[in-house]
């Protein structure tokens, strides 16, 4: 066991990271050693980096340990004087997470390869060409060559010529070193991604009501649906995030099931979502401001209703519903049928989310069909019929009728059993239908049946038993229970091959 | 006696007071549900009904029905006799819910079936509640908006939450929003609730189609109890997808497997050719 990390008390005693925790040991024995646990570390970064949204949208994560504020443009919310902004600012992060036990080391440069750089060694802003070439961040031995070649600091390479460095120590070098003195953009990429619409509040005295925090929500919520109504769109995700006094955040994210510029339908969700929480809402000392972004919009034209204007006010209670659910039981348990490019039953439909729709994928409320209640998915039975027919013509089955048509016998079961149950079946004959079959613990004997219907499995997907061809058939026992059975393997393929049932009929 | 009186509370508040004039009594409401009730305490039978004309003409939709299903390997028989009574019971675009406790392993509807049945699987949306209480809260939600044409909740057993209060909260909202609110019941016995009707549903052999094969769905189907009509019968129905209602059928199909069966088997017909000459034997009208 090595140490990953010492404190400053160990590291002014000599210990280092890298150190075997033994000679550790032996060095300090009162040394106190805890787990790494870089899961943790991961979290409290994160977390860091959401209090410091407070300064700034543009946050990133420098793992293990370091924070990348984009604070271009951000200066003229604390002070007209760039240099003066950027003190205070670097002042009150110090203190803020000072107080929360961790040593911060601030540096502001140009470019963020350049203000970590300074930061980790410890040097003010214009110093970049002070830092030693290790702040490259290559290889140790490229590192190494540097030094033997007597190039110590990154002003000592800035005043070489670049083709020169490239030749004999490869294009990372320079491009590293173009990096670091800002000739080159090192991308930041936010933790959050650019709201549409974002607004904030800010409070002279923290606010720790919940009746402050919901007025405070919906002003913010009428605020920005006003700008989305200019722009002609409605808000499919809204997400809020409280900023307490003492550094810690709360982040709430609604979603809708169609584009939205009702805030009291956003301040309703707001309420089930927080209701819905594991935890409750603790304002601690209070909140010192609320932000509330527009994540998703999507287009929402005035439309035209008719003349009682029913059909658009049921779609959107729908909708409203739909969107009060999936805040409260969360969007993954509130789904619609989506079918898939499959013939393999089991694989045919898939649970779509109601909220993840969209125009593109052939949907959404935009151009739900007429009076239909159609979300993200518009297969209509027809469609589902469809699907149905060319596998019964296929096996020379004549096609299930549609509406239009004489009968209606279905061929595929109300309920599909996934995975299929395996049955312990006797045939008459190797080929035919069960005669009878013992399917959990009840015994059932056959006494109609159609079939088969021989479904092969897609033969470039999967292996051994995955691409058994399976031979349904739909039968009716004694009592009238209605099953769909089917042999999995015909007898070239497998020479017993197991009987399950797969579906049951109403 | 009790049972009457106990049945006219509920019964004031199912039956809408059509006229605004205020006295309330009007022919189409109360008037009518008293001489009823008047006809029956004075013991004076009604005839019983058909379960077809029940379902026809005495199944409001602003109520909450149950249907148990009479064993475990009937299941089947009794989601398909409440999806069927929730396509009946609601406008034929309007969004189904299908509400159910989140549980794994066992048959999940299949849209293609659905289909069958005459019900667009575009309208049904599925909630799979973490527990009984969340499935229990967002039905009666459901019910309560007015935004679905029918709501179904399919309850697994006896849960301690769904008690009478539960059951009543269900009725009040169908009632308010005009929602059917239909509970289907699983491996459970007839329980107290405050349900309208309540439907024991059993498979039934189907009229066979051509070559022997299973025809459509049919159900041997028992009133358990009716806030309105007497109870007690039982028929053997089948549905008709395209009027969406319910057919009765009470000559049960001859039982072919009992004298030929072991003969018909493994005799070869050809299907597509006669059936689809139209001579399958037509559903009795």
């Amino acid at each position: 066991m090595r140490l990953t990390a010492v404190s400053q008390a160990a590291h002014l005693l000599g210990l280092s990271s890298g150190l075997a925790l033994a000679d550790a040991r032996a060095r300090v024995p009162e040394l106190a050693a805890f787990d790494h646990d870089p899961a943790a570390n991961d979290a409290l970064l994160a977390r860091l980096a959401d209090a410091c949204l407070r300064y700034t949208p543009r946050v990133m994560t420098h793992p293990p340990q370091g924070l990348i504020l984009d604070i271009s443009g951000c200066h003229h919310l604390y002070d007209a004087n760039v240099d003066r902004a950027e003190k205070w600012l670097a002042t009150d992060l110090t203190q803020r997470l000072g107080e929360t036990g961790l040593t911060v080391r601030i540096a502001c440069a140009c470019s963020s390869d350049a203000a970590l750089a300074l930061a980790v060694y410890g040097l003010d802003e214009n110093a970049v060409h002070r830092l030693p070439v290790t702040a490259l961040a290559c290889d140790a031995a490229v590192h190494h060559v540097l030094r033997r070649a007597g190039l110590n600091t990154i002003g000592d390479l800035a005043s070489r010529p670049r083709t020169v460095l490239a030749a004999r120590f490869g294009e990372q070098v320079t491009h590293r070193l173009a990096r670091l003195l800002g000739e080159v953009d090192s991308p930041i990429i936010p933790r959050q991604s650019r709201p549409i619409i974002a607004c904030e509040a800010r409070f002279a005295e923290p606010i720790a009501h919940a009746d402050s925090v919901r007025r405070v929500l919906a002003e913010l919520a009428t605020d920005a649906i006003s700008q989305l109504a200019e722009r002609g769109e409605g808000a499919r995700a809204v997400e809020t995030k409280l900023f307490r006094c003492d550094g810690q955040t709360r982040g709430l994210l609604i979603e809708t099931a169609a584009p939205t510029r009702d805030v009291p339908l956003i301040m309703r969700l707001f309420a089930e979502r927080i209701a819905a929480l594991n935890d409750p809402l603790d304002p601690g000392f209070g909140y010192d401001s609320i932000t509330l972004n527009i994540t998703a919009a999507e287009p929402l034209k005035a439309d035209q209703r008719d003349f009682t204007g029913s059909a658009a006010k049921a779609r959107e209670e729908l909708a409203a519903l739909l969107a009060r659910l999936a805040t409260r039981l969360g969007p993954e348990r509130v789904t619609q049928w989506q079918a898939v490019d499959s013939h393999v039953p089991e694989r045919v439909f898939m649970d779509g989310n109601i909220l993840k729709s969209s125009p593109e994928r052939g949907g959404g409320a935009g151009k739900a069909r007429d009076g239909g209640a159609g979300f993200g998915i518009v297969q209509t039975s027809k469609f589902w019929r469809d699907r149905e027919r060319p596998l019964r013509q296929s096996c020379g089955l004549p096609p299930p009728r549609d509406k239009l048509g004489e009968d209606l016998v279905s061929t595929r079961p109300l309920l599909l059993l996934d995975p299929p149950q395996p049955i312990e079946a006797i045939a008459e004959v190797p080929d035919g239908p069960p005669y009878r079959f013992r399917w959990r613990g009840n015994q059932h004997r056959v006494a109609r049946h159609e079939g088969p219907e021989r479904i092969a499995m897609p033969w470039w997907q999967g292996k051994g038993t995955d691409r058994l061809t399976r031979d349904y058939y739909r039968v009716e026992d004694v009592e009238g229970h209605r099953f769909w059975l089917f042999r999995h393997g015909l007898y070239s393929e497998k020479a017993d091959p197991n009987w399950y049932v797969h579906g049951l009929f109403a | 006696m009790n049972k009457y009186v106990s049945d006219s509370v509920a019964l004031s508040r199912a039956v809408p007071v059509s006229d605004s004039s205020g006295d309330g009594f009007s022919e189409t409401g109360w008037g009518h549900a008293l001489a009823r009730m008047r006809a029956a305490d004075a013991g004076e039978d009604t005839p019983a009904a058909s379960l077809a004309q029940i379902l026809q003409h005495d199944m409001p939709a602003n109520a909450l029905h149950e249907v148990f299903a009479a064993s475990r390997t009937d299941n089947a028989s009794a989601s398909g006799f409440t999806l069927m009574l929730a396509a009946m019971l609601s406008p034929e675009d309007a969004p189904l819910f299908l509400v159910r406790e989140y549980r794994g392993g066992s048959g999940r509807l299949y849209p293609a079936g659905l289909s069958a049945l005459g019900i667009d699987p575009a309208r049904c949306f599925s909630i799979n509640a973490p527990d009984m209480l969340s499935a229990l809260k967002a039905t009666a939600d459901i019910a309560r908006s007015g935004a679905a044409g029918a709501v179904l909740i399919e309850v697994e057993g006896r849960p301690r939450l769904l008690d009478l209060t539960a059951s009543r909260r269900l009725s009040l909202a169908a009632e308010k929003s005009g929602t059917a609110v239909l509970m289907l019941r699983l491996g459970s016995q007839a329980t107290p609730s405050s349900a309208y009707s309540r439907w024991q549903v059993a498979s039934a052999q189907s009229t066979p189609l051509l070559a022997d094969a299973p025809g459509e769905a049919a159900f041997t189907t028992t009133l358990l109890r009716h806030r309105r009509m007497a109870a007690g019968q039982s028929a053997r129905l089948i549905w008709n997808p395209e009027k969406r209602k319910f057919d009765e059928q009470t000559a049960a199909p001859t039982p072919q497997w009992d004298s030929a069966g072991e003969a018909t088997f493994g005799r070869l017909f050809s299907l597509a050719a006669r059936r689809a000459a139209g001579s399958r034997p037509r559903r009795a009208a």
